[in-house]
């Protein structure tokens, strides 16, 4: 069994965890839950719920305990700024491990320096932005964890390990405290979220997968094959995304909690910037929270702001990968919403949503968006193929 | 009013099956008859990947 929500065992057993907590008193949820959820995962993936569990209670909680007591006791600002960082940097190192040493070898050793096993962890990444907010969030909120067992439910919740939607925890914990009850409208939008993610993923994206494969295989496209391989790559990963969303947010409400929406119709967005209020929106909130407001984003300069959502994008492309395609594709952003920061652009107010200009807006803005989905195109030699073929006519 | 009503039920209904036959048939086509027919395997959601 794989944590993966396209495992059937996985999503059969997480629908009964979802069943069986309305037989628990509600007095017990944070503890079923975990229980629950540690043998899910401990079952289906042994390695991330240890690394998880472990760096949660013996790690984050003991910050998080250490800043409490510091505030109580009125220590200096530069203690608790010390201890946050403490947290942070530390999240941050292992994020970097992860990421950057999954391959890495020294020449003395026989092998790469950490297991492979090891670094093949089901959202790792994901978990690490959760342990950041929450590490950040409690610092600003004055947020009071006693209990270990929220944050291991919080860091483990099974619809939202592997890519989340990133849910907040002051958010998670007042819904933990009172967790949404069985009704037969909770069951009815619970399954039409499922329903509905499972035909985006099965049906769509799989559709889509398979005409952009075939497409990639044209040794020499044409200006209109590269414009097709490249609206329908964009759509393939909205219906992949989007509909793994929709699962996550479906099985959340069968275990009683609401869990973020990750897209609003992104593609009526009129400007890149709402588009990224509106595309992976748990992400670029975390993103927003965490690194642009604290470093000043929302009180500085147009200029400052602009560099600093630059910054943002190269660095949501380098969490991608630390590949040249993956930081080509967050510069290409952070150059436009740069530009649009400079320039004060602003998105067409609803009440002026339709005709041609309207629409033209929303077409550039797609133009712009989609085009660089083909930095995510596997290997080097189909990305060049599908540019080249903007200079054939015929 | 109350024929109006029931009409407007019975469309919305209609649209809600309709909706629902429809995914769970393309579903259904895509596990049971494409992919074993195929025996491609389903690629993971993209972003389990990052």
């Amino acid at each position: 069994m794989n944590a993966s929500l396209l495992d059937l065992r996985f999503i059969g057993l997480m629908a009964l965890i979802g069943l069986l907590r309305f037989l628990i008193p509600q007095r017990f949820y944070v503890l079923f839950g975990v229980v629950a959820s540690g043998s899910l995962l401990g079952w289906a993936a042994p390695s991330t719920f240890f690394t998880i569990t472990a760096v949660t209670l013996l790690f984050i909680y003991p910050i998080h305990r250490l800043m409490v007591l510091a505030r109580n006791r009125g220590a200096s600002a530069r203690v608790k700024s010390a201890l946050l960082a403490l947290g942070i940097v530390g999240l941050v190192a292992l994020l970097v491990i992860f990421k950057a040493y999954r391959h890495f070898t020294l020449p003395w050793m026989e092998g790469p320096l950490i297991s492979q096993q090891l670094l093949a962890l089901v959202g790792f990444s994901y978990f690490i932005f959760r342990a950041v907010s929450f590490l950040h969030i409690q610092s600003i909120l004055k947020i009071d964890e006693r209990n270990p067992l929220t944050l291991l439910f919080y860091t483990l919740f099974p619809p939202t390990i592997s890519a989340g939607p990133i849910q907040k925890f002051q958010d998670f914990r007042q819904q933990v405290a009172a967790p949404l009850p069985i009704s037969s409208s909770l069951i009815s939008s619970a399954a039409y979220r499922i329903v509905r993610g499972y035909f985006r993923k099965l049906v769509l994206a799989y559709i889509l997968n398979e005409l952009v494969q075939k497409l990639l295989l044209i040794e020499q496209p044409l200006i209109y094959t590269s414009l097709l391989t490249i609206v329908l790559l964009y759509l393939y990963f909205y219906f992949d995304f989007a509909g793994y969303s929709d699962i996550a947010i479906g099985f959340g409400l069968l275990l009683g909690i609401k869990v973020p929406e990750n897209f609003r119709k992104p593609f009526l967005a009129t400007t890149v910037s709402e588009f990224w209020r509106n595309w992976h929106i748990t992400l670029v909130d975390w993103f927003r929270d965490n690194v642009f407001i604290p470093l000043g984003g929302m009180q500085s300069s147009r200029l400052r702001a602009a560099v600093l959502a630059c910054l943002v994008m190269v660095l949501c492309g380098a969490w991608h990968g630390l590949a040249v395609g993956f930081l080509a594709w967050g510069a290409w952003h952070g150059v436009i919403l740069a530009i649009e920061a400079l320039s004060g652009s602003k998105p067409i107010p609803p009440a002026l949503r339709s005709g041609p200009k309207y629409w033209s807006h929303v077409l550039w803005t797609n133009a712009r968006v989609a085009f660089p989905c083909l930095f995510f195109l596997p290997n080097s030699d189909a990305m060049l193929r599908v540019l080249h073929g903007f200079l054939r006519w015929n | 009013m109350e024929l109006k009503m029931k009409k407007y039920l019975d469309l919305a209904f209609c649209y809600l099956l309709f909706k629902w036959s429809l995914m769970v048939a393309a579903i259904f086509w895509v596990l049971v008859y494409k992919l074993s027919q195929t025996q491609a395997q389903l690629p993971e959601f993209v972003y389990v990947n990052f």
